[in-house]
């Protein structure tokens, strides 16, 4: 920053000031001070076009000081209003006033186009000079009050040589006897206006008029940086709360699957969106038994990922406190009705499965029915329950229990599976799943489970949205 | 999804049409609804026979609103369930939960039983 500054004391004429810049940026982008170069290259390039076009014979010293503070200010963090208020100090020496202003206009006014905003829209004053506090309190006016609200509405400069024979001007500050006004114009949007007052009449020249307008393009270039951080920085946050929240849910899904002899265990899930609604679990219950968990939160993003959550927790904790199954599936449905709206449910499968004898004991609380392959090609949908969850607060559910002898298969899943969809409306189904199964017999339940889950995004093709996917496979070796 | 009231009656015949997928639909079905519980109506059928497509968000539509009528000490019957509806209802068990009819007609005069 230093370097710059000592180059622009130095810097005699546009050319030299324009080449300044350039370096300025160069070091800039090298050092790695600046996160986002992409950004800054695009301002500096807006940035380098201004000056080009910056009139040549400017005084030196003075004016140079002018603007190339304003273009190093530009270039540095400074917020935009710390940037206009040296502005109009730094313009104070080149041009004197005995008040000044930059306004901002509440609604953004496309040039040329025939203001509708009229009565509505309002000035706002973002920096001031030379007004007594009295005097600050009645900046805000309607936008065809005034010189300044003249100014904005047509989107032209005025130089007012006598207050007094000017019907447009309003008394804001006493002593007032000239003014200049200039809009300040941002990608051809007027945004606002620099307004400069002097107590003497025809203090203000063309030659005013022409510095000003430099100045209000550096203005406009200050603004319109403000909104781009702003925009950029709101993105960001949004982007990091998403992060979190995925991080989150990733940590409540297993990061590993039961370890038994004689068996193979595979689970994943794929979010359609950051934050999924789909939850799985493998709840270690005793050295030999584990809960096994599918379930789908009606819904998606932030909404579906916290009723998953608290159905985690309410889940894993009356798991802990009560061996019966059904009882803790009445217990989480009605936990879930007392805590969510009607159009929140969650269906829900949970069973636990004794390794030791290959007995699954379970209740269906409205989830797609896992598909249980025996060993001799039958198949068994595993329905026995009761209502999805949330929904229905004295529901009634059942348990049953299915055998899981050696060489069967049981696949578990949620509906962004079964209901990968087709352009002409066809299915999924459990159908290709058995097929895919019985394909993939001799491989890993991990592989079986992707191979269906592959299956699925092809069968749906790239174009139409999928939901949550999860699948489950356990393989009775 | 678009949505189409008729009166018949002391009941109400509430018309969805194409797909029902929860979000911005939920409160559309929800407005009309209450707008008819406002009126004093506490018949209401679902007429489902021109959905499309339905998810499980669509289905939450229809579970919050028979239990606002339910809540407003009325019935709510569908009628005209699409083969895909039909089998979400089967999946879920809210077969036991909705009363359901193969005709606008029969669910109507289910109400004078």
């Amino acid at each position: 920053m230093l370097v710059l500054d000592s180059i622009l004391t130095s810097s005699q004429n546009t050319e030299h000031l324009l080449e300044s810049v350039r370096v300025f940026r160069e070091e800039l982008v090298k050092t790695g001070e600046v996160s986002d170069p992409s950004a800054l290259l695009e301002f500096f390039a807006d940035l380098e076009n201004r000056l080009t076009e910056m009139p040549s014979g400017l005084r030196p010293g003075t004016e140079f000081d002018l603007f190339g503070k304003t273009a190093m200010l530009l270039a540095s963090a400074v917020d935009e209003e710390d940037i206009l208020a040296a502005m109009l100090d730094g313009l104070k020496a080149v041009l004197p006033y005995d008040a000044a202003g930059v306004y901002l206009a509440d609604s953004e006014i496309p040039l040329g186009v025939k203001n509708k905003h009229g009565d509505h829209g309002e000035l706002s004053v973002l920096v001031a000079r030379g007004y007594s506090i009295e005097e600050n309190k009645k900046f805000r006016q309607k936008f065809d009050d005034g010189i300044v609200g003249w100014v904005i509405t047509k989107g032209a400069p005025v130089i007012v040589d006598d207050t007094k024979h000017d019907d447009r001007y309003i008394m804001l500050r006493k002593g007032t006897r000239s003014e200049i006004s200039v809009p300040i114009i941002s990608r051809d949007v007027i945004v606002g206006a620099i307004n400069l007052e002097s107590d003497t009449v025809s203090a203000f020249s063309e030659d005013s008029l022409r510095l000003l307008e430099n100045l209000a393009s550096y203005a406009a270039v200050a603004l319109e940086r403000a909104k781009t951080y702003g925009q950029l920085i709101e993105a960001r946050s949004v982007e990091r709360e998403l992060e979190i929240a995925t991080e989150i849910q990733t940590k409540l899904l297993p990061d590993e699957v039961p370890q038994l002899p004689g068996y193979d265990f595979a689970g994943f899930n794929v979010p359609s969106e950051r934050v999924g609604g789909d939850y799985y679990d493998f709840i270690p219950i005793t050295k030999t038994d584990v809960g096994i968990v599918v379930a789908d939160v009606a819904g998606k993003g932030f909404g579906a990922g916290l009723v998953m959550a608290s159905l985690r927790s309410a889940l894993r904790m009356r798991v802990e406190m009560t061996y019966s199954i059904r009882a803790v599936m009445g217990n989480v449905n009605r936990f879930l009705h007392d805590s969510t709206g009607p159009e929140r449910f969650v269906t829900a499968f949970y069973g636990v499965f004794d390794t030791i004898t290959g007995r699954l004991t379970y209740v269906n609380a409205g989830h797609n029915a896992p598909i249980l392959i025996h060993s001799d090609g039958r198949i068994e949908n595993l329905e026995t329950g009761g209502p999805l969850l949330g929904v229905i607060p004295d529901a009634e559910y059942f348990e049953t229990i299915a055998e899981i002898e050696p060489g069967a298969t049981l696949i578990l899943f949620t509906d962004g599976i079964t209901e990968a969809c087709q352009d002409d409306g066809e299915e999924f189904g459990e159908g290709r799943i058995i097929e895919i199964v019985k394909e993939h017999m001799n491989n890993s339940a991990d592989e079986i489970a992707h191979a269906i889950e592959r299956e699925a995004v092809r069968f749906n093709g790239a174009y139409s949205p999928m939901d949550d996917r999860t699948v489950l496979v356990v393989k009775h070796l | 999804m678009k949505l189409k009231s008729e009166r018949h009656g002391s009941v109400v015949v509430m018309g969805m049409k194409g797909k029902v997928m929860g979000g911005p639909d939920a409160t559309v079905f929800r407005d009309e609804l209450k707008n008819h519980l406002d009126d004093g109506i506490r018949k209401v059928v679902i007429d489902l026979g021109r959905v499309d497509w339905m998810n499980s968000s669509g289905l939450g539509i229809l579970i919050g609103g028979l239990t606002t009528v339910k809540n407003a000490g009325g019935e709510m019957k569908l009628a005209r369930t699409t083969d895909k509806i039909q089998s979400l209802l089967m999946i879920t068990k809210l077969v036991q939960v909705f009363s359901t009819y193969e005709t606008v007609e029969a669910a109507i005069a289910a109400f004078s039983e």
